[in-house]
């Protein structure tokens, strides 16, 4: 749910990371903040347990200010992703203006998966969202394991959803960035739309998307920023990008 | 003016603005997780602990400080070496105007930003020639509150400004000198240093509260959320518990009328075949006299089965009506072992009856009681093999009544037992026996140990059910103990008056 601190001059986004037990979640934003600039992200907080399994979330603020002179905050959650924690998991996704899904591209975890993307709609639905209304862009992680989905099968996935679909070794940094920017701008539409930011604001998408992404490394944020300026779609199709993480 | 608004339900709502539904979305936003909270520095910090730790700070490098939070209220407020110097200026109108300006603006003055709109630290300088530095307590990216170091005389300075006489002409200059001595002198980078390394030890402390607050809360709200959630389960359980007994209670209500319904005409089947054996209507051949009997008897049976039916559901629907008097139970008790003596021949079964020669009274319904003793035997004799045994022993006997409430191994229940009085029936036989999974379900309604449609033994397996309402209705005990392929054991005790 944004906040407008008008007093304050503040808009408070929440976007989270979603998806089954074990398929990167916690991983994603620890790239992300390995990523982005100390400037202009908070300290990583991770409420987990001795085994380093999350409890409650991970927590990633981002923020920046606009030129019109708004604070931005991007409060970046991921949710725990064992059973047992649904009502920590429905807390959590409440009020999220967008989701990434990250799922797991063993074929032994596609029935996980699909639990897990069962219980986030059942979630949605439980807080009084609208599951139509909620951007979500979807990731398949650990692209380097064996017994993976084929590259077709995730191509034919994302043909046929309406939802972005990316390739992802969160681990190694791959396709994490490219997950975040499509959920960043599909988030940043989908409010605009309802709150008109550029006119009551003064915040474009480029100003928004270039914020968050401008100091990361830089042979990676220059693919992107030439992307936000273009606007091209963020989707790299059918293969791997590789990510700044790893170099 | 404050507005949370929620996406994209209550765009309209956020943007009219209008009192109800702002409201509206404030109480939400109250309501809310610990997540959609603003936390303010007074919550993140132990204020006890804050101040040890701002003292040891001052102590170390013997500069004043003071901590105000975000709305302007004072955490801490320590001085060090200034008193006496800023007390003496304080002494006089114009010098006292001038530090009032100054120390107001250190309270409240706001932050120049730098180029990414972040707030960075303020050098105030004082008119007597003393510096502050003002450094915002910033938490992700939010100003929670200000730390003011000072003042101190940098290095830079030479000594008290002539500022002080221009705005004050009554101020002595020697006491000025003497007592600016006692205050820090400090180079401007040193204070820099210590500065940073103060912010990004309140940014730790803040760091970690904060973490600590959302752990524990979080906590709350999930073990919260799951009690709502288990709370509307059990409810919906309850509501279809109801609705079950409803249903249950509708059906015996129907097996009652069914039941009566279908008695009228077969009295009237069992009563013509009856005046047909008498020879009212004429005489007939031994064939014919045969089937008749065999009409009568199976008639009876059918008469038998429903009358228990009927029984059971005027149990359950609280219509049985129990007469309760002073009777001796003997006479009841040998009427019961003759009426089953004629099936023990059947089966060539030996019958073993223990009674004494006299009971003691029983309060009760006398009918009952007697219907009771011949389920039981009926029962025994229905599992019972040819050629097994039954035994039927009927004493009085004395001891704590053996219920529910007596768990094994728990000293505490058995306290406070009472001996009490009873009719003891006990019936044995050996029959098939009862598996131990099945024991405390055979005084269910329709229960049949064996529930295939092979079964060997037959009936409706509302015996034991009525049983027990009847010696509950007595306020009676009956249990069974068993044996498989050895026989069973039912045990039933009357209270006595």
């Amino acid at each position: 749910m944004v906040q407008f601190n008008h007093a304050q001059r503040e808009i408070t986004l929440k976007v989270v990371y979603y998806g089954p037990a074990l398929s990167g979640k916690t991983t994603n934003l620890q790239m992300v903040h390995q990523l982005l600039d100390p400037q202009s992200r908070g300290r990583l907080m991770s409420l987990d347990t001795a085994d380093d399994r999350t409890l409650f979330f991970d927590l990633l603020p981002v923020f920046f200010k606009s030129q019109s002179g708004f604070k931005v905050k991007i409060k970046m959650y991921t949710v725990p992703g064992q059973i047992m924690h649904q009502s920590t998991r429905r807390i959590v996704l409440s009020g999220a203006d967008g989701v990434a899904f990250i799922a797991d591209s063993q074929r032994s975890e596609a029935k996980a998966n699909t639990e897990a993307w069962k219980s986030m709609m059942e979630n949605f639905k439980q807080n009084g969202l609208d599951p139509e209304q909620i951007p979500i862009v979807v990731q398949f992680n650990k692209r380097d394991l064996p017994n993976v989905r084929t590259d077709e099968e995730i191509e034919e996935i994302r043909a046929q959803s309406k939802e972005p679909v990316f390739p992802a070794v969160a681990i190694r940094g791959d396709g994490v960035l490219e997950t975040l920017f499509a959920l960043l701008r599909l988030t940043f539409r989908s409010l605009t739309k309802h709150y008109d930011f550029e006119g009551k604001f003064g915040l474009s998408e480029a100003e928004f998307l270039r914020a968050v992404f401008k100091r990361v490394a830089p042979e990676h944020a220059n693919a992107l920023l030439a992307r936000i300026e273009s606007g091209a779609p963020p989707v790299v199709q059918g293969h791997l990008v590789k990510g700044g993480g790893s170099q | 003016m404050t507005t949370t608004a929620t996406a994209p339900g209550s765009s309209a709502a956020a943007k009219n603005g209008g009192p109800g539904s702002a409201d509206a979305l404030t109480q939400r936003a109250v309501d809310g997780s610990i997540l959609d909270k603003r936390v303010a520095l007074v919550d993140l910090v132990d204020l006890e602990s804050f101040k040890e730790v701002m003292q040891s700070f001052a102590d170390l490098y013997r500069v004043g400080v003071k901590v105000f939070d975000a709305a302007g209220n004072k955490l801490v407020d320590l001085r060090v070496g200034n008193a006496a110097f800023c007390g003496y200026l304080w002494e006089f109108g114009g010098t006292r105007q001038a530090c009032t300006r100054i120390v107001t603006g250190l309270k409240n003055d706001a932050f120049d930003v730098d180029d990414d709109g972040v707030e960075i630290p303020r050098v105030v300088d004082c008119f007597s020639g003393l510096r502050y530095v003002v450094v915002p307590i910033m938490y992700e990216s939010d100003v929670m509150g200000r730390m003011i170091f000072g003042p101190y005389m940098p290095h830079s300075m030479p000594g008290p400004s002539e500022e002080i006489y221009q705005i004050e002409s009554r101020i002595e200059r020697r006491n000025v000198d003497r007592l600016v001595e006692e205050v820090r002198r400090a180079p401007d980078d040193l204070v820099s240093k210590i500065l940073a390394q103060m912010q990004k030890v309140v940014e730790v402390i803040l760091h970690t509260s904060f973490r600590q607050i959302l752990t524990s809360q979080m906590h709350i709200e999930s073990v919260t959320s799951s009690y709502h959630e288990l709370q509307e389960k059990n409810r919906t359980l309850h509501e279809a518990n109801d609705r079950l007994q409803e249903l249950d209670k509708l059906k015996s209500n129907f097996l009652a009328t069914v039941s009566h319904e279908l008695r009228t005409p077969l009295t009237s089947v069992i009563g013509y075949s009856e005046m047909l054996l008498e020879g009212l209507a004429g005489g007939m051949n031994e064939e014919q006299r045969d089937y008749v009997k065999t009409i009568m008897d199976k008639g009876e049976s059918l008469l038998a089965l429903i009358t228990q039916i009927l029984d059971l559901s005027r149990i359950e629907s609280g219509n049985m009506r129990f007469t309760m008097t002073d009777f001796d139970p003997l006479p009841v008790v040998r009427a019961a072992t003759t009426s089953i003596v004629p099936q023990c021949h059947k089966k060539q079964i030996t019958f073993v009856v223990e009674v004494p020669s006299a009971l003691p009274f029983l309060k009760g319904d006398r009918e009952k009681v007697g219907q009771v003793v011949v389920n039981l035997l009926g029962n025994a004799v229905k599992f019972t093999p040819n050629n097994g045994s039954i035994k039927l022993v009927v004493d009085s006997w004395s001891g704590p009544r053996p219920g529910k409430h007596r768990v094994v191994g728990s000293a505490g229940s058995l306290f406070d037992l009472p001996d009490e009085n009873f009719l003891r029936i006990v019936v044995d036989d050996t029959g098939v026996g009862i598996a131990s999974d099945k024991l405390e379900r055979v005084f269910e309604r329709f229960f049949q140990v064996d529930n295939s449609s092979t079964r060997e033994y037959g009936g409706t397996g509302l015996g034991l059910s009525i049983v027990k309402s009847f010696v509950d209705a007595h306020k009676g005990e009956i249990f069974v103990e068993s044996t498989v392929g050895k026989g069973s054991r039912f045990t039933v005790l009357f209270p006595l008056p």
